[in-house]
């Protein structure tokens, strides 16, 4: 699990182009969206991406997964119980 | 001078559901819609422009009905144009030579844009691409081109009705044109925001839009007796200044746009008969739209969306929804919103999803698009008309004060003819360096494409909030800017990434060039009207400059930033200048 959140954090940082922004700034638990990190709702539709390039989970509705996306540790769990691949 | 009047003359229609206001009015109202087209032809066409969407609706002009020819050297999105343009000429016996062409599109020919940097005799330049329309048409007017995302539309009929109504021109046709390619639509799947059914406006199940292709021109002219009975009675663009893809929050900027368009055409809300709205049926889309129109008064009026007649077209939409709009004010009847059942946006709208007969005096026309832009138009039955003169021209361009001025270029930054920075000339290493010389951290900036990075690093030295002149009064400000290469250095990017098999939403949404107006509004908290041209010439750029300046002179805005932001691969040049008029 902890190898996985490390790897989302990079994948993320990559996506989104979080310059200056290293995996180690990036909290397990801190809100993705909003505050923290100021992710919005273009950045979601990134992080979908990475869901379906990297662990193949499809995600049809953003909304549905909204939940989820709260922080790495939502995410973490989201895939590790979601991947195909 | 007090302002003139500006008639809505004939106009010209080329849609997936028929050749005329008329035609599209009365199949309507029978039922029909442009998405159910069964015929193999276009089947095959869907199949061969967006292979992997096929599946989904989209409302395709079919090119043998209208006239389109496959064989012809002229591409599609141009032949359309001549065709609309030809029909209204046909029918106005107009004088050219006093006649202005003004164009509204999103993306024009980039149907044929590779992966590389398009070559200067690429048909993907939008300028170009106006000229040599305008050329076959035979006209010889400088022709104005306008590349606002989704209000195009509006926006170009906004700018027309100004030059007419101020004196600038006597006579000018809006041509909106956009077509479907994988390029659009696969950059809206990736946006994840179109329906997989026929869109439905402002219904409680809806689940995003639909698209469509349309070719429209309308005329706008001085001269009454080349009227349809309709005139442009007033119009406003606002920004919200709050995100470049997501609709405000709470609906206010599109509420001041549609109540700015009201008073410049003497009427408050009670007047107005009906507003045909964008209704695009995302669920943000309307949701906005539903707060916007309760916040200006017309949560009663009856309201209706086009969209699910002939789909969202784009950079047409405006031009097409304002000739429909014209059509239902002579017909004293509103079209209703096709499929829509059971209300579902956030504040409660009086939707017709039947045809209503109307008392038809007045229409708010209004749409709004990524970059945050709002648009409204007010269009009168000609009988109903009144003289306003809330924009006198009275100042002249003697008032106007150049106050600030940025230039980015060749490895120097200049701000008020001052060399604040003189650095490496590779434009990606230049503009990382004057963001650390800024020294104002901002970790969107990362996120922006290169002409939002180049427009944004400008717009901070010049209106940002800790320059000298910041914006305090959000809407007193409007931003005008212009360049050659409209959005192709991201556009580029964007086919980079369909290369690759995957469209990315954080780059799609930058191939529009107004996204750095966007960029600029929501950085420096402007909400005043945000316009992007594109130009190809000294003449043209002249003509916009003459806009920016009149926006001024006619008391709507106190600041301008206006100016040229270029960026194509390694060529960049920003030219922008904070213009207010004197105390």
């Amino acid at each position: 699990m902890e190898q996985l959140k490390e790897q989302l954090k990079q994948q993320i940082i990559d996506a989104l182009s979080l310059e200056d922004i290293t995996p180690a700034d990036i909290e397990d638990d801190a809100p993705l969206f909003g505050e923290g990190l100021g992710l919005d709702s273009i950045d979601a539709l990134e992080i979908i991406l990475i869901l379906e390039r990297n662990y193949g989970i499809k995600v049809e509705k953003p909304a549905d997964a909204k939940e989820s996306f709260k922080s790495i540790n939502t995410l973490a769990e989201f895939i590790a119980k979601n991947r195909t691949k | 001078m007090a302002q003139r009047v500006g008639y809505l003359g004939k106009s010209a229609v080329r849609t997936a559901m028929g050749s005329s206001v008329e035609d599209i009015f009365d199949r309507a109202s029978s039922g029909e819609n442009g998405f159910c087209a069964t015929e193999s032809s276009l089947k095959a066409e869907k199949i061969r422009r967006a292979p992997d969407f096929a599946t989904y609706p989209m409302a395709l002009i079919n090119d043998s009905t209208v006239g389109v020819k496959a064989s012809s050297d002229i591409s599609r999105l141009e032949q359309l144009a001549e065709i609309v343009i030809n029909e209204i000429v046909a029918g106005s016996n107009i004088n050219k030579d006093a006649c202005t062409l003004v164009f509204a599109t999103t993306k024009g020919n980039v149907g044929v844009l590779g992966c590389d940097i398009p070559t200067p005799d690429s048909p993907t330049f939008l300028a170009e691409t106006a000229e040599r329309i305008a050329h076959r048409t035979g006209f010889s007017t400088t022709p104005i081109i306008i590349s606002n995302a989704c209000i195009s539309g509006v926006s170009a009929t906004i700018v027309a009705y100004r030059m007419i109504a101020s004196g600038e021109c006597e006579n000018a046709i809006v041509v909106g044109i956009d077509e479907l390619t994988n390029f659009i639509v696969s950059g809206f799947m990736a946006f994840k925001s179109v329906s997989d059914e026929v869109c439905r406006p402002y219904d409680a199940q809806r689940k995003g839009l639909s698209m469509g292709e349309a070719a429209a021109a309308i005329l706008l002219t001085t001269d009454e007796k080349l009227s349809s009975g309709i005139t442009i009675d007033g119009g406003c663009i606002t920004n919200d200044a709050n995100h470049i893809s997501g609709p405000s929050r709470t609906g206010e900027p599109l509420a001041n746009a549609i109540n700015t368009a009201m008073r410049e055409a003497g009427l408050d809300a009670r007047d107005i008969s009906f507003v045909n709205a964008h209704g695009t049926a995302t669920a943000y889309n309307d949701d906005m739209e539903s707060k916007a129109i309760n916040i200006a008064g017309l949560g009663q009026t009856p309201i209706n969306s086009l969209k699910p007649l002939f789909g969202h077209t784009l950079g047409a939409s405006g031009v097409i929804e304002i000739a429909m709009a014209a059509e239902e004010l002579l017909r004293g009847e509103i079209l209703g919103t096709q499929r829509f059942e059971t209300s579902g946006t956030a504040m409660p709208l009086n939707v017709a999803a039947e045809n209503r007969t109307i008392d038809a005096r007045h229409c708010v026309k209004c749409a709004s698009g990524f970059g945050g832009c709002n648009a409204a138009v007010v269009l009168s039955a000609a009988a109903y008309h009144s003289v306003n003169n809330n924009y006198d021209n009275t100042n002249n361009i003697n008032d106007i004060d150049e106050v600030a001025s940025c230039q980015i270029a060749n490895g120097k930054l200049v701000v008020d003819g001052e060399e604040i920075l003189s650095g490496n000339t590779d434009f990606d290493t230049f503009i990382r360096e004057i963001y650390h010389q800024k020294n104002e951290p901002n970790l969107k900036f990362f996120k922006m494409d290169r002409l939002s990075k180049l427009g944004y690093m400008g717009a901070q030295y010049l209106i940002g909030k800790s320059s000298a002149h910041a914006v305090c009064e959000p809407t007193d400000t409007a931003i005008i800017l212009y360049n050659h290469a409209s959005s192709l250095d991201t556009d580029v990017q964007h086919m980079r990434d369909l290369a690759k098999g995957e469209a990315s939403p954080a780059t799609f949404v930058y191939t529009l060039p107004n996204i750095v107006l966007g960029e600029i509004a929501i950085s420096c908290g402007v909400r005043g009207e945000t316009t992007f041209f594109v130009c190809a010439n000294a003449r043209e750029e002249a003509q916009v400059a003459a806009y920016a300046k009149y926006l001024l002179t006619s008391h709507r805005y106190r600041n301008v930033l206006f100016g040229k932001c270029e960026l194509l691969g390694e060529n960049y040049n920003l030219n922008i200048h904070l213009l207010t008029l004197k105390h």
